[in-house]
């Protein structure tokens, strides 16, 4: 079965487009929450908490 | 077999990652994040940089979710004003439903990184103002009373309060200052726009002021307002959290704001158009009254803010020699 939604040439690169910026997204929700973790337990060393 | 041939393709919008980050209001978002930063920096508390950077992120993630949710509300009035038919949903560029689900999921992640970063207070509070945003401003006051703006100023206004609770994890009178500043300043900026911008609004049945009362009332309103932020902008040097530089700045800025708003008030900004040549002349020249109040009213508040970020952030804050907390120094 073939059927199913076509997408036009245009709509194809627009969801090229928005599934590489996700990946961009994603990525740097990641980053972010690698730093946050990082920087907090080195705080909590610090503080002596840990 | 189905043939699905090139002539029945589904109406999908292509909409483009910049279609979505336009839907955040990058410029509405710029403001949040001065103003956060600016509490941040002035607030007693201490943060890591680096998580205090990170605290700033989400507060604006936050800003951009509130403003995404907007758009998806907003979108059917957004159609009918020249101002905003370009936004991506009325251009017919993103599906609402799309920024709804996006505007949604953002608002979880910023108040969750948010915690994460700095405290669960400050994380509460920017919840709050996205529901403040959404919820009590874009659904319950902006089509019902034409004092939209004066009430649902209080979302632009959380901010540097935010700020201040990422460092503080509480809020005090100088946070509710910075808070009472942008609440004030609020009214006269929108209604100066709304008074130049009135058929817009009047055609999308937004009621505000100069739509429901006239320009008369809305320029008189201006007055009133303008007087209150001018004196709640010097405010924070009698509470010592502006210093010498921020008094200057406040004073100073705060003067010109009253003659521009002056200027507004004497003027025939905002009233009917007639087909007479010289009450058309006058009219075009109170509108640049207007016109003028308003850009003014942006350079007004980052002045102020800018004040007090260089007198914390390149540590220049002279304290003026008395104020009404801690005494006559």
């Amino acid at each position: 079965m073939d059927d199913g939604i076509l997408l036009t040439e245009e709509q194809k690169k627009s969801q090229k487009r928005r599934s590489a910026a996700i990946g961009i997204g994603l990525f740097a929700f990641v980053a972010v929450v690698f730093l946050v973790t990082y920087f907090k337990i080195a705080q909590g060393a610090a503080n002596g908490v840990l | 077999m189905s043939d699905i041939g090139s002539s029945d393709t589904f109406k999908l919008p292509a909409a483009l990652p910049a279609d979505y980050l336009a839907l955040l209001k990058p410029r509405v978002m710029s403001l949040v994040v001065f103003t956060a930063l600016v509490g941040m920096m002035a607030a007693p508390g201490s943060v890591h940089p680096v998580l205090g950077a990170i605290a700033v992120f989400a507060i604006a993630l936050g800003a951009g979710a509130a403003g995404a949710l907007n758009m998806w509300f907003d979108a059917d009035i957004d159609a009918k004003m020249s101002r905003t038919r370009r936004r991506p949903i009325p251009a017919g560029r993103l599906l609402a439903s799309d920024a709804l689900g996006f505007g949604l999921f953002l608002s979880v992640v910023a108040v969750l990184l948010l915690g994460a970063a700095a405290n669960y207070f400050a994380a509460g509070f920017l919840a709050f103002t996205i529901f403040f945003y959404v919820v009590i401003y874009s659904m319950g006051l902006k089509r019902r009373t034409p004092q939209n703006i004066v009430i649902g100023g209080a979302a632009g206004a959380f901010p540097p309060m935010i700020g201040w609770a990422v460092s503080t994890g509480g809020i005090d009178i100088n946070s509710f200052l910075l808070f009472a500043i942008i609440m004030l300043w609020t009214p006269p900026h929108f209604w100066a726009l709304a008074l130049y911008k009135r058929g817009d609004y009047a055609a999308a049945g937004v009621p505000m002021l100069p739509v429901v009362k006239g320009a008369a009332t809305t320029r008189r309103h201006i007055m009133v307002y303008s007087i209150l932020v001018s004196i709640a902008g010097v405010l924070p040097v009698l509470t010592g959290l502006g210093g010498v530089l921020y008094a200057i700045v406040s004073i100073g800025a705060g003067a010109l704001f009253l003659i521009l708003a002056g200027r507004v008030f004497f003027s025939l900004a905002g009233s009917e158009r007639t087909q007479s040549k010289e009450h058309l002349y006058e009219v075009v020249k109170g509108d640049r009254a207007a016109r003028d109040l308003f850009a003014f009213s942006i350079v007004y508040l980052f002045c102020l803010f800018a004040a007090l970020l260089v007198e914390y952030g390149a540590g220049l804050y002279f304290a003026i020699p008395f104020n009404l907390i801690s005494g006559a120094a």
